[in-house]
Formats: C-alpha cells, structure tokens, sequence
C-alpha cells in the first residue's frame, strides 16, 4: 500500500473546512507521519468507515503509520488532543471492531506488513500487526512450519486483527484459536507508552496480561509486534466429505466422532441449500444437490494415526446414516472440497443478493436443537437461512440471505437474528465463537452476563486503558463502561452509507 | 462453604487466605492471612458432558477425583502434578500451575472455559461460557490462571477434556556433560515431524534427555528418528509429575523460565541436578540462595524469570518469590484494586502489587 490518495494534496487543501479541534490533531499527526498518511479529506477517511459487517461510521482522522514508534507517537497525539483511536487490520471484520468514532483517528496498519524474524528451530515469529495471515503461513512454508488459526479470511485477514479478535478458523477445533497461538505482544498503550505484555519464556509472573490481551478488540492498547507460536505441517492428511440425508444426522455424526475419541483437525457442517449453492458455484459433483447435509472432515498428523483416523470417521459417517462418503484422493481434491466450504458465503450470491451472517456458539450437543429452533425462526420471519459452520466446536454461521431492496426486510432480519442468539444463549451457548461483540453484539452481552459480571469484564480495559482512549465504544451495553471518564461520541451507527463530518 | 458463605466472609473485609489442597501454599510473598478459606471440601463435580469434551466442577475437585471420574467415558484432563489426590482445581489455575505435557496437550490456561468467582469485595461473578470456543467479552478466566487468589475466590470452573489418548512412547539418552544432554534434545526436536516432549533430567550421576510422544509405532518411529542412539523406556511423564526430589531438597527450589533457544546456547547457567522441559524453555532447581539475585537478574534481562518456589523464610522476604512482573506491572495494581479494593484476599502474597515508596 504505497501510493495513498492524499499525496500530492496540500496541507492546506487538507485543512481547509476541518473543525478546530480535529485540525490540530491533524497537523500533529502529521509532523509524525507526514502530510501523505494522514487522511483528513472524506475521500481518504470514507474507505475506512466500515468493517465487512453492517456498521459503519466516518471516521474523523485516518493514519497510517510504519512501525512501533510512529505508532505510539500517534497514539501519544490522541493522548496530547484527548480523541479516541480504533486500529484497523484489513477492516475483514465483521462485527464492526474496526468502525472509528466520528471525532477519533482511525489506526491503520496497513504499512505495517513485515515478517520480522523467523526461528525455525523454536517455532517462532515475530510480525508486524499487518501482517497478512495466509502471507504468514507462506513466508514459513519452507521451513516446514505454518500458522495455525485459519479464518475464511484468511487470504486478507491481518495477524493484528487476529489478536484483537481472537480470531478462529475451521483448524481452531483441535489446535485452538488465535490466543492459544501467541506467545508476546509489544503493546502501545492508550497513555503511549510501549510495554510488552508475555515472553518467549514458558512462564510468566503475575497476572496473564498477554492472555487477557488477545480478544480485547482493540480496547487494551494496539498490538505492533507479535510472537507467534508456529506449528509443524502435517505429514499427512485425509479430507473427508460426507452427505447426509438430514441437519440431524450430520449433527449427531459430529457428536459421535468426539464420542469415538477423536478430535478432527477440522469438521464443518454445511446444510443442504448451501451445498446447492456451492455445488451450482463451483460447477463440480463434489457436494450434493439432493436435499443432503455435508460434513467436511480432516485429519492430520502422521502416517497412520490419520489412516487410522480416517478409517475410524468413515465407518463412523456410515453407522449415522451418511449416504454417501467420499474421501479426496489427491491434494487436488482436498481442495475443491475445501474451496467449497470457504467461498460459501459468496456462493449464496445465487440465493439473494445480500446476506448478514452470524456467529454463535452453542454445545456441541444441542446442535441438531438449535438448527431446528432457526428454521423455525426462518419460517416465522419469512427468511431464507443458510447454515455453514465448525460443527466440531459447536460455532454456527447461519446465514440470513435476503434483498435488502424489499422493503421491510431489514426489520425481519434484525429480528430473526436477535431471535438466533437468544436460542443460543438459552441453549447454553456463547454469544460470539470468534467474531467478537464490537458494535454488532453489544446489545445482547446482557443476555449473557449480569451487572456484576460485566462491571468485572469492564476491569480489563480500564485497567490498561483508564482514560478510555482505546476503541472505547465496543463490546459493553451502550458502548459505555462504568465510572466514564470522557465523553464518548454517541451519533448514530449507519447500517449502510456513511456519517458526515459535521 | 457455599457461595454465599464466601460473600459473606470476604464482605467482613477481614484479611482472608484461600487454600485448597495445601499444594502450593507455601510460595508467596508475605504471610498467609489469620483467615483461611478452606475450599477443599466443596468437591462436587457439577456436569460432564462426554459429548462436548467439557466438564463442570466446584473448586475443590482434586485433580485425582476429575480424573477418575472423566476416565469412564475415556477421557482426561492432561494435567501433571506430584500429587493429583489433594491438588485441587481451583488451586491448580489459580497457581498458573504447568508442569509438563505442555507440548503434547497444550497449557491448562488453555483449557479453562469459564470461571465463577467471588471477588474481594465479594461480588460473584461469572467470566467465560461452558462451550469450547468463545470470545465474547473479556477473559476472565485467562486473567484468573496464575492469580493465586489475590483477585477473587475461584468456586467453579468449567474445563475443556480431552479423549484418553494411546499409549505415550519413549526414548532416553545418558550424557556426562549438560551440553550434550540439551544438544542431543534440541537435535531430534528440530526434525520431528509433530509434537514431542522433551525433558532433561539432572537429578541422577547422568544428565538424562527423555523424548516423549504419542502414536502407533510406525508414527514413533518416525517422530523420534533424530534421537539417534536413544534407548526405548517406559512412558516416564507420570513419574515426572510425581518426582518428589526437588520438594525434598534441603536447598531454595527455584523455577527458572527463559526464551528457549536460550537453554541451548549456553547463556544460561543450569545448575547440576536441573530439571528442564526444553522446549519451553523452563527448568526447576535446588540451589543456594546466593546464585539466585544474579541469576533472576540474567533471566529478567532476557525476557525471563525466576521464582522461588520453596525457601526458608528470610530468603524469600529477602529476595523475594517472584521478582520483577515486568514492565505492565501498573496495570496488574490496577486489576487488583478493581478486584479487591479493600486488599481482603492474599494481603502480600505479590510483593509486586505494592506499589514502590
């Protein structure tokens, strides 16, 4: 991302028709970084309004910075101006993270994409927050080593990103999700000050900051150096796809491969018109247009562990009535498989034009339960719902396929989704398997947790964050924490479209 | 004591001690409190779920008795520890408890879903979700992992379990030199093809290199062809938790953890009779209590630390047990008065928390 929109602009251009108190922020800024990574004009700042969820907001200052120091000189600017920061990975987001405050500065950290350093023998990385993570997965290939968590987004996603979220991934069920991963974060804290939070060292003194770091969404600080644990690839692997002739058996086959003892390296539940839709997509016979659920299954490891394995999930797919089980024969087929799993959310283009997809957790026992209470959450709003998910790990994607162009839907939709995380919750689930609250959940972190409990979670950014400059209008009801001590902009999130500069 | 007895007792605000099984009680700073909460008896488990790999129990569940039960539906919680019949759950996370099976089984900080609590100013709450992914709010069961009650009374945890795996299978090596012993460790770490424990075992007249793994032979085979010249054993992780030499020691017993491509360089000095679990860069020692200030200094200076994990009493006021928290230490004085302003739970136990005159 070398060549930004604003060079070649003039300061004064820039300036000219921002309020006061945000152009003082901006010449600060830019004796920092330069006049070319400041984005003041709405034509630099519109792009980073919105995540890939539903919120969106102008933000007030964009920036871009290149490394550690410039990163904690600007946030030492919002500290000198009073103003809120939201640091922005690759805006993959969905549950709006990364939407800035309409008088804060977001903090990009696009410049910031350097693989640092790689100790082959330790397993270890060190990158910077932009860090794309597949690109990541890439730069370790030849040593044999990769990066665990792998969310569909993979291929844009930033390792920054992942920390802030605690990002999973379908590899997340027996390898554990982004926190299980890094290993230390150099942190610049909303007073900008550097610290670095956990080590390379097996143990650590006191309380797990790192740990309580990873998934703070942003509210703790911002990340500008991460230690990454790296794993070994596999030396085999078996890719399983098997149809079955209801969402029922497809979940208690998932329930009786755990019940056998083993933990798939990933197993991922599509229903049957997502398996229409991706069949149709990919022009391919390998998912079934019959009405059938699939489950994608992977093993890997060693050599015959996983023919163990594979075997044992064959005959298991079978005694749950699949009706088809189809194993990949070469690494070409595992990835048509795989391609099928990880473009379905573009493959529902074919059903509707728009979708909002969810993220919730439920046991993995109450699976074929809660799939049934969405359909009838389906029915009862006249929606189509889509499910593709980490069966595994009980983390479902419904996906509410619409056209926001009938009029009304969009209340349907709000409704039917408000609808599914109460089921979830009820059932004994998780508001968010990896997601995060950000904008799009706050409302429901109630239903959830009491007073009590969130006025205790609200410790951990105020503790490293006590002037509530870090992203400060996330995850807690009303986009508040106890005891404020700024006032935050409260206008209005968009659904779509962006806020003015006023 | 039921939740509500330990509302009430911590709103008294009298100086209060929790205990559970008496496994780590005696590393701290300071002196524990005239109150004692004694949680051991609340030793209920609450739910397994086979199906779900979680299970749900009172604080006071020893590790013994969680095992026992979750081995009926052939499943464990892959935790090491000399005394799995009084150590119980709650201690075992607020104690940041390791011990080895790291690599093959990840840490238990990993493993711990959701937490109920009672803080020092004795509200209860809950912090994480009975599922086994989760990321909704912020973790408060990661930031009681490693506690050691100085923030809140743990009552209940939820846990993620796993199958029983097969068999562990083992080599070891003999070395009269620890360079050699470390050397020949790292070696065949370096060209495993999966996940492996490693320990260096100083106790005996030899250093003794273990290499531990998982599988069917033809796997193992392949897993451990870089110890070249190792000799097949007995799996030996079970007796490692149960090892009692260095508890028994005349000496400070100190848990030194640096990087770990440190151990290998030799930049570290690893006094004789160490214990080290190689990849993690964290060995355990008997040593003199005048090693200890330089040799805490070296680990900090790398990014590591050293605690002293059982002393006699003016050595531990002196050098104290856990030296430097590291740079972010104002935020844990934060978190700790925002957990237990009125200072109830584990007065001095982090010689750190105080803050500096």
């Amino acid at each position: 991302m070398k060549h930004l929109v604003g060079d070649g602009v003039s300061a004064r251009t820039k300036l000219k028709g921002a309020p006061r108190h945000l152009r003082e922020a901006a010449k600060a800024l830019a004796s920092v970084v330069g006049w070319p990574r400041v984005g003041v004009l709405e034509v630099e700042r519109c792009m980073y309004s919105g995540d890939a969820g539903i919120t969106s907001r102008l933000p007030g200052l964009v920036v871009w910075p290149d490394d550690t120091a410039e990163v904690a000189a600007v946030v030492g600017v919002c500290r000198d101006h009073d103003l809120a920061f939201t640091a922005r990975g690759a805006g993959t987001g969905l549950s709006g993270g990364a939407v800035g405050l309409s008088d804060g500065v977001v903090i990009s950290t696009a410049r910031m994409d350097s693989v640092l350093e790689i100790d082959p023998v330790c397993r270890i990385a060190w990158v910077q927050p932009g860090v794309v993570n597949s690109d990541l997965s890439r730069a370790t290939e030849s040593f044999g080593l990769h990066f665990a968590p792998d969310p569909s987004s993979q291929s844009v996603c930033t390792i920054g990103g992942n920390v802030a979220e605690n990002s999973g991934g379908p590899h997340c069920l027996r390898d554990g999700s982004t926190n299980a991963h890094i290993l230390a974060v150099e942190v610049v804290l909303s007073s900008g000050e550097i610290v670095m939070l956990g080590s390379l060292a097996g143990e650590s003194v006191g309380f797990d900051l790192r740990g309580v770091f990873v998934g703070s969404e942003g509210m703790c600080g911002i990340a500008t150096r991460i230690a990454v644990r790296l794993v070994a690839n596999p030396v085999s692997v078996a890719t399983l796809l098997a149809s079955f002739p209801t969402v029922n058996a497809a979940a208690a086959a998932t329930s009786a491969v755990i019940a056998a003892g083993i933990v798939p390296a990933a197993l991922e539940l599509m229903d049957a018109p997502m398996c229409t839709a991706v069949a149709a997509f990919l022009g391919t016979a390998d998912y079934p247009t019959d009405g059938s659920t699939v489950l994608l299954v992977e093993v890997d490891g060693l050599p015959e562990t996983v023919e163990t394995q594979a075997r044992a999930i064959e005959k298991l797919m079978s005694a749950s009535g699949a009706t088809r089980v189809n194993r990949a024969t070469d690494p070409a087929q595992a990835q048509r498989f795989w391609k099928g799993r990880k473009s379905s959310f573009g493959a529902v283009a074919r059903i509707a034009p728009n979708y909002y997809l969810h993220d919730c957790v439920v046991p993995r026992t109450k699976l074929a339960t809660v799939l049934g209470e969405i359909e009838r959450i389906a029915d009862d709003q006249g929606l189509v719902i889509v499910n593709v998910f980490h069966a595994g790990d009980g983390n479902l994607h419904p996906l509410i396929v619409y056209d926001a162009s009938v009029s009304g839907v969009g209340d349907r939709v709000d409704a039917a989704g408000a609808a599914i995380v109460e089921a979830c919750v009820a059932a004994g689930g998780s508001l968010t398997g990896e997601h995060g609250v950000g904008l799009e959940k706050q409302r429901f972190m109630s239903l959830m947790f009491s007073e009590d409990d969130l006025s205790a979670q609200a410790a951990i950014p105020r503790a490293f964050d006590p002037a509530a400059r870090a992203n400060p209008d996330k995850v807690f009801p009303g986009g508040s924490r106890c005891g404020d001590v700024r006032t935050l902009q409260r206008d209005a999130v968009s659904a779509s479209g962006t806020g003015l500069w006023a | 004591m039921t939740r509500e007895e330990i509302v009430g007792a911590l709103l008294t605000g009298e100086p209060t001690t929790v205990v559970g099984g008496r496994t780590f009680s005696h590393c701290g700073d300071g002196r524990p409190a005239p109150r004692i909460l004694r949680m051991d008896a609340s030793s209920q488990i609450l739910a397994h779920e086979p199906a779900d790999l979680v299970v749900t129990c009172e604080a006071g569940v020893t590790l013994g008795a969680l095992n026992a039960r979750l081995a009926a539906s052939g499943q464990h919680l892959p935790v090491f520890h000399p005394e799995p019949g009084r150590a119980t759950l709650g201690g075992l996370v607020a104690s940041g408890w390791t011990g080895f099976g790291r690599r093959l089984y990840g840490p238990l900080r990993d493993r711990v879903l959701e937490v109920v609590v009672v803080t020092g100013d004795g509200r209860l709450v809950r912090g994480g979700a009975k599922v086994v992914k989760n990321v909704t709010g912020f973790d408060l069961p990661r930031l009681f992992c490693g506690s050691m009650g100085t923030l809140g009374v743990i009552v209940e945890l939820t846990l993620k379990v796993d199958p029983l795996p097969g068999d562990r299978s083992a080599v070891f090596a003999d070395f009269d030199d620890q360079k050699a012993a470390i050397d020949w460790g790292l070696a065949g770490y370096r060209s495993a093809p999966g996940s492996l424990e490693i320990i260096v075992d100083g106790s005996g007249d030899k250093w003794r290199t273990w290499a531990v793994c998982h599988g069917p032979q033809s796997d193992v085979n392949l897993l451990l062809a870089g110890f070249v010249g190792g000799q097949s054993a007995a799996d030996p992780l079970p007796r490692f938790g149960s090892d009692a030499k260095l508890s028994a020691s005349e000496g400070t017993v100190v848990r030194v953890s640096v990087p770990p491509s440190m151990l290998g360089d030799g930049q570290v000095e690893i006094p004789d009779g160490s214990l080290l679990d190689l990849c993690s860069g964290t060995f355990w020692a008997s040593v003199e209590a005048d090693w200890i200030r330089s040799a805490r200094e070296s680990a900090e200076s790398i990014g590591g630390s050293l605690v002293i994990l059982a002393a006699r009493t003016e050595v531990r006021t002196s050098l104290t047990t856990w030296g430097s928290a590291g740079p972010a230490v104002d935020i844990m004085r934060r978190l700790k008065s925002e957990f237990d302003p009125g200072g109830v739970l584990e007065p001095g136990r982090f010689a750190f928390l105080e803050a500096p005159v």
